[in-house]
C-alpha cells in the first residue's frame, strides 16, 4: 500500500480486540497511533471490514444455520426478518413449517445447570421415503440467561426437506458426569 | 450521505503517504484529484473502523470518516498541514477531534462541497462484497462454537465479554474461539493477506 512503513507488530487477535472489545483507552489509543502509520494493518483492517460485512449480510438474509443466543435473535428482529419460533421442552413434540424468507428458530428449553460441553444428536426421519439421516452437531452452546439451546435455520433450507420428523437429543458432560436430555421432536410439513 | 460515484485513483500504489500529501499540498488551486482519491482510499476503511468503535455504529463511523477526509484534504490544499510527512498522525488527530465533538453532542456536520463528497464517499462505502455462496460455504465449515462467536461478533455486535456472559464461557475463551474462527474464515475465503 505505502512505501517505507515499519514492520507490523499487531497480531490478528489484538486487532480483533481493538475492533470489537472495550479495551482500556490508553491501549486503544496506542493501537490507533500504530494503525494510522501501518500499511499492513490498514490492509488487514480493510480485509476484516470486508469479512464483517459479508458475514453480517449472510445473517441478515437468513442464509446461515447456526447455534446462537438471544442477542442474535434481537438483532435479526431489529433487521425485520420474519422469525418462525418453536420453543420445545424435553419429551415434547411440535408441528413446524417455514416460509421461504423465514428464519426458523428452534429453542430447546431445559435445566442445563452446570453442564459445560454439549452435542446435539439430530435425526431426520423422512416420512415419505422412510429413511433416517443423522445430523450431529458438536460443541454446542447454551444461552445461560434463557437456559435454552437456540438453533436457527434458513427457511429455504427447512422448506427443502420432505415431510419428516426431526428428533433431537442433547448429550453433555458436567460435574455430575455424562447425561442426555430429550428427545425434542419436530413434525415438519413443507 | 449519498454515494454519487466511485472515484478511482491512477496514482501508483507504491507512492508513500507522505508523497501523496506533499503533492496535494503543492497542487494549490488545481486539486491533485488522483492523489486525493488515493489518500482517501488508503485511510477510508481505517477511519470507518475507528469511527464505529468510538461512536458505536457503522453509519456514524462512515459519517465521521467522510468528514475527517474532507477536513484533511481541505487543510492539505490550503497548506495548513505542518508535517505532511506525518499525514497518518494528522488524519488520526482530526478523527479524534471530530469523535470527541460528536460524543459531546456537537454533532453538526460541516457543509461538504459536492465534488469533495464524491471524492471521499467511495473510500468509506461498504467494502466490495464477497460472493454469497462462498461466505455461506465457509461459515458452514466452522465448528459450531466458532460460527456462533463469529456471528455474534460480526452481526450481533457483541463484545467478547457480552458473549462470554451470555454463553457461560470465559472472555479469554471467547477471544481464542473468535480469533481461530476469524482466521479460519479468512483462510477459507482467501482473504489472508500479508499479515495474519
Amino acid at each position: 500500500m505505502t512505501a517505507g512503513t515499519a514492520p507490523c507488530t499487531v497480531g490478528l487477535a489484538e486487532l480483533l480486540d481493538y475492533l470489537f472489545d472495550a479495551i482500556p483507552s490508553e491501549r486503544a489509543e496506542a493501537l490507533e497511533d500504530h494503525f494510522f502509520g501501518c500499511a499492513a494493518c490498514a490492509d488487514r483492517i480493510a480485509s476484516l471490514e470486508r469479512l464483517r460485512a459479508a458475514v453480517a449480510g449472510a445473517a441478515r438474509r437468513a442464509e446461515v444455520a447456526a447455534n446462537v443466543n438471544a442477542a442474535f435473535l434481537e438483532r435479526v428482529a431489529r433487521d425485520g426478518l420474519t422469525l418462525r419460533e418453536y420453543r420445545i421442552r424435553a419429551s415434547e413434540s411440535v408441528p413446524c413449517t417455514a416460509g421461504p424468507e423465514d428464519l426458523v428458530v428452534v429453542r430447546l428449553a431445559a435445566d442445563y445447570g452446570e453442564v459445560e460441553e454439549f452435542e446435539v444428536d439430530a435425526e431426520l426421519h423422512d416420512l415419505e421415503r422412510e429413511t433416517v439421516t443423522p445430523l450431529p452437531a458438536r460443541d454446542v452452546v447454551v444461552d445461560r440467561a434463557l437456559d435454552e439451546v437456540i438453533l436457527v435455520f434458513p427457511g429455504e433450507l427447512v422448506r427443502s426437506y420432505p415431510r419428516s420428523r426431526w428428533i433431537l437429543r442433547l448429550r453433555g458432560a458436567g460435574v455430575g458426569g455424562r447425561f442426555e436430555i430429550g428427545p425434542f421432536v419436530m413434525d415438519h410439513t413443507p | 450521505m449519498s454515494i454519487a460515484r466511485r472515484v478511482s485513483s491512477t496514482v501508483a500504489p507504491a507512492l508513500a503517504d507522505a508523497d501523496l500529501a506533499l503533492r496535494i499540498a503543492a497542487a494549490g488551486d488545481h486539486p491533485a484529484r488522483d492523489e486525493e482519491a488515493e489518500l482517501c482510499r488508503r485511510y477510508g476503511r481505517r477511519l470507518v473502523a475507528f469511527g464505529r468503535r468510538r461512536l458505536g455504529s457503522e453509519d456514524a463511523g462512515r459519517d465521521l470518516a467522510q468528514e475527517a477526509l474532507v477536513v484533511t484534504i481541505e487543510r492539505l490544499r490550503a497548506g495548513r498541514v505542518r508535517e505532511p510527512e506525518r499525514i497518518g498522525a494528522f488524519i488520526l488527530g482530526v478523527a479524534r477531534t471530530l469523535a470527541g465533538r460528536r460524543r459531546a453532542r456537537d454533532a453538526r456536520l460541516a457543509p461538504i462541497d459536492a465534488a469533495d463528497r464524491d471524492l471521499v464517499a467511495s473510500s468509506v462505502a461498504s467494502p466490495d462484497p464477497i460472493a454469497r455462496t462462498r461466505v455461506r460455504g465457509c461459515l458452514e465449515e466452522l465448528a459450531e462454537k466458532q460460527r456462533a462467536v463469529v456471528l455474534l461478533t460480526f452481526y450481533a455486535e457483541q463484545s467478547s465479554g457480552d458473549i462470554a456472559a451470555s454463553l457461560g464461557l470465559s472472555s479469554e475463551n471467547v477471544r481464542v474461539i473468535r480469533h481461530r474462527g476469524v482466521a479460519r474464515l479468512r483462510d477459507c475465503l482467501g482473504l489472508k493477506g500479508a499479515a495474519a
